[in-house]
């Protein structure tokens, strides 16, 4: 079977891969190199050795900037996320009539895309702000909270269903074991339905970080006039395209340096949350 | 013709690093019901993939009703296959599931429905043809993978452990049919199965096989009665054959074979062929059911019954030699007292005799 | 006593849920009121509801239509994302399915790097990427369709190639014997018992692809190839003052009713989606 199978290459294999390989495995090579160079456009690059990796840890302040914003941003949202969709969910898990009804509301907000939603949550933002006579603009902490909230609204419900999903695979006998051996609801939940879900902590963990910390469209929305809180993604973005004149090949260089920096960090992100479901996993 | 013959076929795998099949030859006559019988690993599935083509042949030659077959498509073979999960399309009802091979063929409608009724009809299939192979039983899945395979009208049906998942009464039940069917549809079977009990109740023969090489190609009969090798002996036949360690030593006319105290006198007709082995030590087989109860030692082996079971009609008696176990299968109507001592006395025509060191039947 | 408590317990929860309900969805009641009353009501009291001075119908929504080109870029999305999932689904699962079939280095290499390119954000690739794309003539809707397919084509592999696995080799051998070649089998055996990886997958690569807005705006632009996302960026993001507040409320309405349609009406199979992916992930 195999060997026939080899020969239909062509027909199976070839068309997916000549267009991942020429739209991204090409450009990401590119990318990498571009890294070390400065480059008005592509095919004009002059090799610059580690010169835009050097800038933007020392004279170029955006990214540091950024940087830690995004970290802080990362883990305001991971936290409250994950703590109130674990909390509707424990809610949401005990059979209630209308239980989904309260499912679907919640997670609805998950589908609404990135530029709707920021300027959805931008127009009442401002909206309550101007109650107090400024906008988002007015102090970077406004537009910080306000992303906070705003993903909160965006990302509860997804991990709602996840952790909903994790809770009712838990197997009756353990609770009704416990029931039994007298554990209060409190105990229940933390020495049994926690450690349980554990799994889907780990998962909710990851998609949470990884999609704060990738945050784009929504603060490109929210923010985008307010000087202060563009995220990594948005500072790389406004590194490539918000510069003209003179420089330009220098701001192509870094925009690509901080690019790479930025996948690395993520690469790193997954790496680690593969090692830490991997062995826990194995305890379960 | 024969329908299938192997010809010094070997089979490796990880490219020639692993040698499953060493050598093989044999040949399958047509309509015949054979039965590739063996402990797990030993190679027959691999041996029945072989034959469909789903399997390649590293070495040598098979030949498919005088054909030689090695580079032609399972689907050029004119064979048909019944797996052991019994691999129906899920997502296709009975009836579709039996037309699929025709409708590949680009067969007419109305042959493909007189086809597929007439296997359903004899399946009794008929009630579920539109049912997916999820509202099914197993055993009324097993059916339908046979109908797929009949309808496809095959020179040759390949059977690969059908059986193994149904439950012991369906699989006695489905035994009796896949017997019935290759008697009414006349053509050649090959069917693979670890279960000898199987093997010897359908088989016209059986090849046993162990570690890839065929120990023997016989009848039941013959298998029961004369296997070739220890292997085949040890393997055939439910509870497995007795082996002692015995001396042969000739006391004047008689050769007689000892054993922990125990002597034998060896019948002439096999003696006649034990000749040489005189004064060394060979291993005799004897079958559970070839004991029976004596009132006294003479030519019977003192025991004390370690556990006895009752199974019905026959009573099993486990007992130690030497510190190895063996059972005895006597009849129930004689009741022993099961502590006390007893005596076996062994049919004597029914022994028999390998050699120690290369495992094979010197006479029986 | 104990269910007396347990009723109160109960009661309260639901006062917890329903509190929560009416935070989530105001949002949307918001901007839902605000795009029936006018411009000027809408900055000076934006959480009132409208009454018979500040109602103002749909002509903020005739207005929206037809200040944005919304209709061209609500076409647009609808094109770009229904034929990008297509190809997506199509060709990735005969991918994956060669990949699982056909075991040697250089499919198990195949495998890790369509996996690795899961990890690999945007904006690594965004400068190059469009480079390349205009160099290849790709800037045009067929070109973006290409696009998705090169980047979306890792999540994809992924997720067919974990199904595919559980797919046991026999159904497939039994295809061979019945007279199936390998594009046959795919077709007639294998993608149909896929049908459910597919729907996932299919969901999973719309929502993102319609809702994208970084990849389109800088491969189509703000012109009349443009998709939803950059069309309500464009609006809503234009100098200060002078915006009809109005017709951008209608907008964001707008832009929100077919998704909620859709799920309305995909709910069991986008939920079913969320947590299949979780569990890959």
């Amino acid at each position: 079977m195999h060997k026939t199978l080899k020969r239909y290459f062509p027909i199976f294999v070839l068309p997916t891969l000549s267009v991942f390989a020429v739209l991204f495995l090409v450009p990401f090579v590119m990318g990498v190199f571009l890294s070390f160079t400065h480059f008005k456009t592509v095919d004009s690059s002059e090799w610059v050795g580690l010169a835009n990796y050097i800038r933007i840890f020392t004279t170029d302040k955006t990214f540091m900037n950024s940087l830690w914003l995004t970290v802080r941003f990362t883990v305001v949202s991971v936290i409250s996320i994950n703590v109130i969709a674990f909390s509707v969910a424990l809610l949401l898990t005990r059979g209630l009539k209308g239980s989904n009804f309260f499912r679907t509301v919640f997670f609805m907000p998950n589908l609404i895309g990135g530029i709707v939603l920021g300027h959805i949550w931008s127009l009442i933002i401002n909206g309550i702000l101007a109650f107090f006579g400024v906008d988002i603009t007015y102090d970077p902490s406004y537009g910080f909270w306000g992303l906070v909230v705003m993903m909160n609204w965006q990302l509860i419900g997804y991990m709602m269903i996840i952790y909903i999903a994790g809770i009712q695979n838990i197997p009756d006998d353990l609770s009704e074991a416990a029931a039994i051996d007298g554990a209060s609801p409190a105990q229940t939940l933390f020495r049994i339905t926690i450690p349980m879900v554990m799994p889907s902590v780990t998962i909710c963990t990851f998609l949470t970080l990884t999609n704060s910390f990738k945050l784009f469209d929504q603060n490109l929305a929210l923010n985008g006039k307010s000087a202060d809180t563009a995220l990594l993604a948005l500072d790389i973005y406004k590194t490539f395209y918000d510069h003209t004149g003179l420089k330009l090949d220098q701001w192509h260089g870094e925009g690509q340096a901080k690019a790479v920096i930025f996948f690395l960090i993520v690469a790193l992100i997954a790496f680690v949350q593969l090692r830490a479901t991997g062995r826990r996993e194995v305890e379960q | 013709m024969s329908s299938i013959e192997f010809r010094n076929v070997n089979k490796t795998f990880d490219g020639g690093k692993v040698t499953v099949i060493p050598n093989l030859s044999f040949e399958i006559k047509d309509k015949e019901f054979v039965v590739l019988v063996g402990p797990s690993g030993c190679g027959k599935s691999t041996t029945l993939r072989m034959i469909a083509g789903l399997e390649e042949i590293s070495g040598g030659e098979l030949y498919i009703d005088g054909t030689l077959v090695n580079n032609v498509a399972p689907k050029d073979r004119n064979i048909a296959m019944v797996f052991q999960s019994y691999a129906l399309y899920p997502h296709m009802t009975v009836y579709k599931n039996m037309a699929f091979a025709l409708k590949l063929k680009k067969t007419p409608k109305k042959e493909i429905d007189e086809k597929v009724m007439w296997a359903a009809k004899i399946l009794d299939l008929e009630p579920y043809l539109n049912r997916k192979p999820r509202a099914l039983s197993g055993g009324q899945r097993q059916r339908v993978a046979l109908g797929r395979a009949m309808v496809r009208n095959p020179k040759v049906f390949l059977l690969d452990e059908p059986l193994s998942n149904l439950d012991a009464k369906l699989r006695t039940e489905m035994r009796s049919q896949i017997s019935l069917l290759h008697k009414r549809l006349e053509t050649t079977f090959v069917y693979v199965t670890h279960d000898q009990t199987e093997a010897l109740t359908m088989a016209d023969r059986i090849v046993v096989m162990d570690k890839g090489i065929i120990q023997q190609f016989d009848t039941p009969e013959k298998l029961y009665s004369e296997p070739a090798n220890l292997f085949v002996a040890g393997f055939i036949g439910s509870p497995q054959m007795n082996f002692i360690e015995a001396d042969l030593t000739r006391r004047g006319n008689n050769l007689k074979a000892v054993f922990n105290g125990n002597e034998i006198i060896i019948p002439e007709e096999k003696a006649r062929k034990l000749s040489s082995y005189e004064n060394k030590s060979v291993i005799i087989g004897i079958r559970p059911e070839d004991f029976s109860l004596a009132k006294n030692g003479k030519d019977s082996i003192e025991i004390e019954p370690e556990i006895t079971e009752m199974t019905g009609s026959e009573i099993n008696i486990y007992f130690r030699l030497d510190g190895n176990r063996y059972i005895a299968k006597i009849k129930s109507d004689l009741k022993p007292d099961s502590l006390r001592t007893l005596y076996l006395k062994p049919d004597i025509r029914k022994l028999h005799f390998f050699d120690a060191s290369t495992t094979r039947a010197i006479v029986h | 006593m104990h269910s007396k408590k347990r009723n109160l317990f109960n009661w309260s929860i639901y006062a917890v849920l329903i509190i929560l309900s009416a935070v989530f969805l105001a949002p949307i009641l918001i901007i839902l009121l605000n795009s029936v009353k006018g411009s000027f009501y809408i900055a000076d009291s934006p959480f009132t509801l409208p009454d018979s001075e500040t109602f103002t119908g749909i002509s903020n929504y005739i207005k929206g239509f037809t200040q944005s080109d919304f209709i061209q870029a609500f076409f647009n999305s609808v094109f770009i994302t229904v034929f990008s999932v297509a190809a997506i689904v199509l060709l990735t699962s005969m991918t994956a399915w060669y990949i699982v079939r056909v075991k040697n280095i250089f499919t198990k290499a195949l495998y890790y790097l369509f996996v690795f390119s899961m990890i690999v954000p945007f904006q690594m690739v965004m400068y190059s990427l469009t480079y390349y794309a205009f160099e290849l003539n790709l800037n045009s809707k067929p070109g973006i369709i290409l696009i998705y397919l090169g980047f979306g084509a890792g999540l994809s592999v992924f997720m067919f190639s974990g199904f595919i696995k559980s797919i046991p080799a026999e159904i497939e051998e039994a295809a061979i014997i019945d007279g199936c070649g390998p594009v046959q089998t795919f077709f007639r055996i294998v993608l149909p018992i896929l049908k459910p990886t597919a729907i996932t997958v299919s969901i999973l690569n719309a929502m993102w692809i319609w809702n994208d807005y970084l990849l389109p705006y800088l491969i189509l632009g703000s012109g009349n190839d443009k998709t939803l996302p950059v069309a309500v960026q464009m609006a809503l993001s234009g100098g200060y003052g002078n915006k009809d507040m109005g017709a951008l409320m209608a907008m964001l309405v707008l832009a929100v009713i077919p998704i909620i349609i859709f799920y309305l009406f995909c709910q069991k199979y986008i939920i079913r989606g969320v947590i299949a992916g979780a569990v890959k992930g």
